[in-house]
């Protein structure tokens, strides 16, 4: 054997030394994203603590900063102060009516959910204001940071919404700071059970995702063949653990359906501002 | 070394705060400042390559446990984003159009390797559009950014005569 053919064989051992190397790696890393990411389980104290520490650094940073963007949205809506006065004084004269209806609602509803056995309904939540921290930094996550946790009494799987309606649900908590998971996530396994009001019935089926070309969520599984008007409303059904039950999720917008006409989808628009999400609200259960 | 890691902490904590005043469907705005960190740093750690890769893992590290709750996935994911930066810089050199040109790149492969890892585990459809709007979506603030960075860190590094290999 000559010096050339020696260090060819050299060569070719460290090629598949290499790719072997690759190869493991790949799989090591994927198996890794996998066991993390699909992991449903609360963070260690460490990271927790972590998590707080460095989360606190960034509400402290950010305190100037917002105060400007505080003063400039205050500005803004100075500018519309009389239209909002008058909104609002239209809106006291029908409080009366609304109060008065209200508890009318509540006994109805008291005596429905004797009669239907239902134990989880929006009633039955108390409501957790938060200030948003940070907005969907992983960006495939579709995530966001808000400013409570365990210490205020968040729990895991607790609704997130707005004025609006439903934004996500609570995935992780740490002591002071937890992350949302939004609807809009393109996550397969991020599904919610809806209901379309028509008329006086309920037409079931499963929030499946969100289109984001068009912004807006799809709706599949619906067996139901009645007619599915325009603008009809979106809820929760509060079936699963997740959701209680008649949390405003949107608006239809346009139904399908398949060549067969046998399965629809529904494209539902949200009236939630997701360029804006600044505050938002936890619904705590009150037994929890 | 020191400025190395000032930029690092700086562009680690400005993309958070950046976050809230972008909308969430940005199409264009979305910060990814941290790797913008990663291609602004290297220059000057030039010599410690191992500092580095370092420097790189940690920022992975926190990135995990601070916004995205997916622990070592990122450090991983940075490093082999700092080693791709470190191949892109033996072919360009540092300059204004470079930096934008290479921090466009490095987002574009940080991009598509996260992108395809969660299709792969499953926990995101394939979609063309969605990859496309994921790469496109963080391209122009970014490179603002990197300019911005570049000219602030060249200069303090001309002041201070801190080692800079172009």
């Amino acid at each position: 054997m000559n010096k050339g053919d020696f260090m060819y064989e050299k060569k070719t051992i460290d090629k598949k030394y290499i790719i072997f190397i690759v190869v493991f790696v790949v799989a090591l890393v994927l198996g890794i994203t996998n066991a993390i990411i699909m992991n449903k389980e609360d963070l260690s104290p460490i990271e927790k603590a972590m998590k707080d520490a460095t989360l606190t650094v960034t509400k402290i940073l950010y305190k100037p900063v917002q105060v400007v963007k505080d003063k400039m949205k205050e500005y803004q809506e100075k500018q519309d102060l009389y239209e909002k006065y008058k909104e609002l004084e239209k809106k006291v004269k029908e409080t009366d009516l609304i109060q008065s209806e209200k508890e009318e609602l509540e006994k109805e509803v008291e005596s429905l959910k004797k009669t239907l056995e239902l134990n989880r309904t929006l009633s039955e939540s108390s409501y957790l204001n938060a200030t948003v921290v940070n907005r969907n930094i992983g960006y495939w996550y579709n995530t966001i940071t808000i400013d409570k946790g365990s210490y205020n009494g968040v729990k895991k799987d607790m609704p997130v919404i707005v004025s609006e309606g439903l934004i996500g649900k609570i995935t992780k908590v740490t002591s002071f700071n937890s992350t949302v998971k939004l609807i809009t996530s393109d996550d397969v396994n991020n599904k919610i059970s809806v209901k379309i009001k028509v008329n006086d019935k309920y037409v079931y089926g499963l929030l499946s995702g969100y289109d984001k070309k068009k912004q807006t969520f799809i709706v599949e599984g619906i067996s139901d063949n009645t007619e599915i008007p325009k603008d009809a409303t979106v809820t929760t059904t509060g079936m699963g653990d997740s959701f209680p039950s008649g949390i405003v999720v949107g608006k239809v917008k346009r139904v399908t359906t398949d060549n067969f006409d046998l399965a629809k989808t529904v494209e539902v628009t949200s009236s939630v501002d997701y360029d804006d999400l600044s505050f938002v609200t936890i619904l705590k259960r009150n037994d929890q | 070394m020191q400025l190395a890691i000032i930029i690092t902490i700086f562009s680690f904590f400005l993309e958070s705060i950046v976050s809230n005043f972008v909308s969430i469907n940005s199409q264009l705005f979305l910060p990814l400042f941290s790797i913008v960190a990663l291609v602004i740093i290297y220059p000057y750690l030039k010599k410690e390559r191992s500092s580095y890769f370092k420097i790189a893992a940690v920022l992975g590290f926190f990135y995990d446990v601070v916004y995205t709750d997916t622990l070592i996935v990122n450090l991983i994911l940075f490093v082999f984003t700092a080693y791709f930066i470190e191949k892109i810089n033996y072919a360009l050199s540092n300059n204004y159009f470079n930096v934008a040109i290479i921090t466009g790149l490095a987002i574009t492969f940080y991009r598509v390797i996260t992108f395809l890892v969660l299709v792969i585990i499953g926990y995101l459809p394939f979609s063309w559009y969605a990859l496309f709007l994921g790469i496109t979506s963080s391209l122009l603030l970014n490179m603002i950014y990197a300019i911005i960075l570049y000219t602030i860190t060249d200069f303090l590094s001309q002041k201070y005569h801190i080692t800079k290999i172009d």
